[in-house]
């Protein structure tokens, strides 16, 4: 009989769970090798505990060459000093999916013009996508410690580099972006969420509890000024942050999302700080914003402590119809929950959904909602990774102790969520350093894939084979050829009394855009009923659509009406 | 500097509580004890205790890693001279503690577990372990803790607190009223004993968060108005005062309490964890939990924690900087300028102490030191625009008071 090793309390990884649904099924598959996805981040970890090397960064899914299928952009960090080494790059992969039929990726990073990660005025955080031009194709804003580059997507399945003549480089730090419309005259705007004034200059020692060298906390900078840039319509963009109010608070900022919270017609932002009260941007609709956080209830935790909000998830969890949030935190502080009662009044419902205990020991950065199982309830992923050095990972010698488990939670219907552990959590819980996931159909069956980025670690594509015999339906929501961001859709299937509603967007998590397609578990019906409210606040409605497929659904197409004849 | 989970300290692991215990195990001499999965794993153990994995101490200040190595060290002769279990329940309840004050919570609450087994009456142990966990985010297992500690002293105000609290955290809205009420329940309103006060505006405060549900919130809010009475200075009452006048309709009375609200909450007394802070060794360890303590609105604990810094460490730029950042803050200028030049002196490339000190000079009227400062750290950081607000700010006050004094004859 072999000896076991003795548990370590204090290393999440070991950690076990109650809240565990651990029946045999396979959820996600790690499928990265697989497809040929070999994209290795690099933080630059270089001597002196400097606070961008535990940020990490984001990826992005999304149709570059407009096959119908989802290529990858993945982010580097590089580096922050002149150290000799090589960092491994920006990474654009092609997905070979419409082409050949199978799931698979092809590096395509040399036929464009991405970032350079050599010489430190561009050290990689996030990404955003829109189509800022409004040409069809899919376009890339990737942020920045230093200047960010806005990626213009040619149509030819390669990308040029256009941040100089749009105005948007900047030098701040800036980690999450949400494109959208802010002013609704059809064109993405850009919010830009900054975090913290460092550099190599002001670089300060920070203890830990223990009073050893750990690294700094956000406090120990100032923060920078979030902005938003407005899209003149003609490829530029003009900033307006301090006369559109957004100047009046500033925080350290990780994460962003666009939603129409109050459901007044005008998209408003959630902005989330670390260790600094979070806001939400209203959007009075006049150009001008106003943070009504404190009083919505979404700026600090239940006893009025700012978090260490990194990222968020948005979605109408409570089938309500309007976007409640949870927000990810640092180890010991859960992640928190707040339920919308519709005019962007929250309550923070995180005890009633079972979260809290099983949040406490990690950190979370990217998060999700997706239907994982095709049941119609929200299913939730979280990448975790610690930002302080974990005693007991440390003990053993592990040269990059930051490692928490991946959680996958599912819904159980009735509003509380329980962690899926067993032998298949082992393809998520790898025990990585993870920062940003991105969610989307990657092999285009019908459900939400996931790839994660991993600080100083490998990337991860994890597939979804949770329910591949579950009813879906899938949409693709078009305005003039383009997505239609900001269009909300309420879905019905057939004999369901309760419709699940779903925001067209690619914003939200950890610095990473989404796939901007939907896709709805129909738990076994074959048909759905759909109507769409578009940004101008026009309602179109599509009955009896059919099940086991992808739906494009072009404004015009469906059947006009107005809100109280769809129970709106 | 060290790097990243460096195993530069290593070699110092040599000399561990585990390894002794381990060599104590396989020995035999270990008061019979038998250590599933560390020793032999086959002998049914007569009575287990937890292998305490010593923390790694390479990365802390010398003050501090020797006082730590030394109780280690201590611990396992005692292990090895088979002390009494009241004894060695103490050997390990001091090691224990020495680990919390630390921060060493995985290895403290091992040691608190040994301790507890080896004193079953002793409320201290479990207690601490639970505080343990609870600090390191085990909230499972703090709750169990704080149950063993209860039933050992239910009269324990601060036991039922953390564990009212550790019920808060996980979600477990009734399990925490409960604890709260219990503490309600075995104090007196009427008291003035300070330590019941506080105590009972904890149990208030918590109870109101845990009543805050749409169909409790008057009691909720009775509770809060209760605690708020009781501490007056915790402002942290007001936000979820705030918040619940808001779920009740009462947006007038809302926005009153959240324009006031802050991060002081209510605190109580613990008499296990209170002399933990006298443990600490190392001035960084002190400037860290001083850090914490400013962030969390606590100015004059903070204050002391950077003056002990300051005594412990006089070379240290950090702590000298805190204080007289402090100093400053409170408008004892003359007080605070010593601490920030010497903090400039001792570390010149901390542009935010130069900082201070040249935003302390303006205020004391010192403006051409102070002009002097700020090009100091306009040098450094070319581009700090708050600096160059600051430093073109002083220069017209110099100027005007120059040509002030030159048209009344002054030199």
């Amino acid at each position: 009989m072999a000896c076991a090793p003795a548990p370590s309390p204090g290393d999440p990884t070991a950690e076990p769970s109650n809240t565990t649904a651990t029946d045999a099924r396979k959820w996600l598959t790690d499928v990265t090798a697989q497809v040929s996805v070999d994209f290795v981040h690099q933080a630059g970890a270089a001597e002196g505990y400097l606070l961008p090397e535990i940020t990490g960064s984001g990826v992005a899914v999304f149709d570059l060459e407009g096959d119908g299928d989802l290529d990858l952009y993945w982010v580097d960090s590089g580096r922050l000093k002149d150290d000799g080494t090589t960092p491994s790059g920006d990474r654009l992969l092609r997905n070979l999916l419409a082409e050949s039929g199978q799931l698979g990726f092809e590096d395509v990073s040399a036929r464009s013009d991405l970032p350079n990660r050599m010489g430190g005025e561009s050290y990689g955080m996030g990404i955003a996508t829109g189509d800022f031009d409004r040409d069809g194709w899919v376009d890339l804003l990737v942020t920045a410690m230093g200047k960010n580059h806005l990626l213009h997507n040619q149509g030819d399945g390669t990308l040029r580099d256009v941040s100089e003549a749009a105005g948007i480089e900047g030098a701040d730090w800036t980690v999450s972006a949400s494109f959208f419309d802010a002013d609704g005259d059809g064109w993405l705007d850009l919010f830009l969420g900054n975090y913290v004034d460092w550099n190599l200059s002001n670089q300060q020692p920070c203890y830990g509890d223990s009073g050893e060298i750990d690294y700094c906390g956000p406090i120990a900078y100032p923060p920078q000024a979030n902005r938003l840039l407005r899209n003149r319509g003609d490829g530029t963009f003009e900033e307006i942050s301090e006369r559109a109010g957004i100047l009046a608070v500033t925080g350290p900022t990780l994460g962003i999302v666009a939603g129409d919270f109050d459901r007044d017609g005008h998209d408003d932002l959630y902005v989330a700080n670390d260790q600094a009260p979070n806001q939400l941007w209203r959007n009075r609709g006049d150009g001008t914003f106003e943070d009504i956080a404190l009083f919505a209830g979404c700026a600090v935790d239940g006893e009025g402590q700012p978090q260490a909000s990194m990222g968020i998830g948005t979605a109408d969890l409570d089938r309500d119809g309007d976007l409640d949030l949870l927000l990810t935190h640092l180890r010991n502080e859960s992640h928190t929950f707040y339920v919308n009662d519709g005019a962007a009044t929250f309550r923070d419902a995180t005890a009633s959904t079972a979260l809290a205990a099983p949040s406490w020991l990690m950190t979370g950065f990217g998060i999700g909602f997706f239907d994982l199982d095709r049941d119609g309830w929200l299913d939730l992923f979280v990448a975790n990774g610690s930002v302080k050095v974990i005693e007991a990972q440390a003990a053993r010698g592990d040269p990059y102790p930051l490692r928490e488990p991946n959680q996958l939670f599912r819904n159980r219907g009735d509003g509380t969520f329980e962690a899926i552990r067993g032998p298949a959590a082992s393809a998520w819980e790898a025990g990585a350093v993870s920062r940003g996931v991105a969610f989307g159909d990657l092999d285009n069956d019908g459900d939400t894939d996931l790839v994660v980025s991993n600080s100083q670690g490998r990337a991860q594509v994890l597939r979804n084979d949770a329910n591949p015999d579950g009813t879906w339906l899938g949409l693709r929501v078009l305005e003039a050829a383009v997505d239609a961001i900001g269009a909300w859709v309420v879905v019905t299937p057939e004999g369901a009394t309760r419709p699940q509603s779903r925001r067209v967007s690619t914003d939200g998590s950890y610095a990473s855009a989404h796939d901007p397609r939907l896709q709805i578990g129909l738990d076994g019906a074959t048909h759905a009923n759909v109507v769409i409210t578009w940004p101008d606040g026009r309602i179109e409605s599509w009955s009896q659509l059919a099940a086991n497929r992808y739906h494009v659904l072009d404004r015009g197409t469906g059947q006009a009406t107005d809100a109280a004849s769809n129970g709106l | 500097m060290t790097r990243l989970g460096s195993t530069a300290s290593r070699p110092r692991q040599a000399v561990t509580t585990f390894t002794h215990l381990l060599a104590a195990a396989r020995l035999g001499i270990l008061l019979g004890f038998a250590w599933v999965a560390l020793a032999s794993c086959t002998a049914p153990p007569a009575r287990e205790l937890t292998p305490v994995t010593p923390p790694d101490l390479g990365r802390l200040e010398a003050v501090a890693r020797d006082t730590l190595e030394a109780a280690q060290q201590g611990l396992d002769q005692a292990l090895v001279h088979r002390l009494p279990d009241e004894e060695l329940a103490e050997r390990f309840g001091d090691v224990g503690r020495l680990y919390l004050a630390h921060a060493f919570r995985d290895a403290a609450a091992n040691c608190f577990q040994n301790a507890a087994i080896l004193a079953p009456d002793a409320a201290a142990w479990p207690h601490l372990e639970g505080v343990a966990h609870q600090e390191a985010g085990r909230l499972e297992e703090a709750a169990e803790a704080f149950d063993r500690a209860i039933a050992r002293d239910d009269a324990s105000f601060a036991a039922r607190l953390r564990q009212g609290r550790v019920w808060l955290d996980a979600g477990q809205l009734s399990a925490a009223a409960e604890q709260f009420r219990a503490v309600l329940s075995q104090t007196h309103a009427a008291t003035t004993q300070e330590a019941t006060q506080k105590a009972r505006a904890a149990a208030y405060y918590g109870l109101g968060r845990a009543l805050r549900t749409p169909a409790t919130l008057d009691e909720a809010i009775r509770a809060l108005e209760a605690a708020r009475e009781l501490a007056p200075d915790a402002n942290a009452i007001h936000y979820a005062l705030g918040q619940a006048h808001r779920d009740r309709g009462n947006a007038a009375r809302a926005k009153e309490f959240l324009a006031h609200a802050g991060t002081r909450r209510p605190i109580f007394d613990d008499p296990h964890t209170d002399p933990l802070g006298a443990l600490l060794e190392g001035a960084r360890v002190h400037i860290a939990l001083g850090s914490q303590a400013r962030r969390l609105g606590r100015r004059a604990q903070a204050f002391e924690l950077f003056r002990k810094a300051v005594t412990i460490e006089p070379g240290n730029a950090r702590a000298q900087h805190n204080v007289g950042a402090m100093l400053a803050e409170a408008g004892k200028l003359a007080e605070a300028l010593p601490y920030l030049q010497r903090a400039t002196a001792l570390d010149p490339a901390a542009t935010d102490a130069l900082f201070d000190f040249a935003s302390a000079l303006a205020q004391s009227g010192q403006l051409q030191a102070s002009l002097a400062a700020f090009d100091a750290v306009l040098t450094r950081t070319p581009d700090d625009r708050e600096a160059r607000r600051r430093r073109d700010a002083v220069a017209q006050l110099h100027t005007r008071n120059t040509a002030r004094d030159r048209a009344a004859g002054k030199p």
